[in-house]
């Protein structure tokens, strides 16, 4: 199968988007969140401070970090 | 692209002025929702994601540089809410699938029991089987045909990582739908 008859198969099952189409009006939603900013829950919180924990007891572990940064 | 917006429109706007960024949203809004259908496909997630892009562009106005292209900055941050958006979609997909009929197979086209419906079926599964990350790049690139280089931009990544990226969707892609049973 040849890239050119890959991408005439998926542009059959798959056809491009219609550019033409009107975007939602989403101002109302949009403005009626702008106020809240995203705070951090209980969960959040108790996972930063186990990291933070974990790191000060095993500061190796930076190192594993380091690598997957 | 669109225009650019004049500087003191986006320089009120880095400082937090709404109705600046309102001006903003009202110009771009029709380019932006555009570009996030382009990825996701739906209608009501890309509008999801729209809220989102504007939203995230709104918290992050104090790192916006006026003297930078507004567009530009604003396609790089609805492809990652629209990349968001996909991985969302993908997760609520894995959760209904289960206990669903398992794929179709094989689906040649003309084949005993393969239809055109089977077959267009069959490569949507492909497709959205793919990591999001190669799915975005495939998308933009074999079905929207964007050239490379405003692929590159739009998902801040170097020309290479995207001709990487789209060899091993296809590669992934082939690999599939020949395990499918689709030579054609």
């Amino acid at each position: 199968m040849t890239d050119e008859h890959l991408k005439r198969l998926l542009r059959a099952a798959i056809p491009p988007t219609d550019t033409s189409v009107a975007a939602p009006d989403v101002w109302p939603r949009l403005s009626a969140g702008l106020g809240h900013t995203p705070r951090w829950s209980y969960v959040d919180l108790g996972l930063a401070a186990a990291v933070a924990i974990a790191f000060l007891i095993f500061p190796e572990w930076l190192w594993l970090l380091a690598y997957h940064m | 692209m669109q225009d650019e917006p004049d500087r003191d429109l986006l320089r009120r706007f880095a400082h937090g002025d709404r109705e600046a960024f309102e001006a903003l949203f009202r110009q771009f809004e029709r380019e932006v929702y555009r570009w996030i259908l382009r990825i996701v496909r739906e209608p009501e997630a890309a509008e999801d994601a729209l809220v989102e892009a504007f939203w995230r562009a709104y918290r992050g106005r104090a790192r916006f540089d006026p003297s930078r292209s507004f567009g530009a900055w604003m396609r790089r941050i609805a492809t990652n809410c629209a990349l968001d958006q996909l991985k969302a979609m993908r997760r609520r997909d894995r959760h209904e699938a289960v206990g669903r009929v398992p794929p179709r197979e094989p689906a040649t086209r003309g084949g005993p029991g393969g239809t055109d419906f089977d077959l267009a079926d069959n490569i949507r599964r492909a497709f959205a089987s793919l990591p999001p990350k190669l799915q975005v790049v495939a998308t933009l690139a074999l079905i929207e045909e964007l050239p490379h280089t405003e692929i590159a931009d739009a998902l801040g990544l170097p020309l290479g990582t995207v001709k990487s990226r789209l060899f091993r969707a296809t590669r992934d892609l082939r690999d599939q739908l020949t395990r499918l049973g689709i030579q054609t």
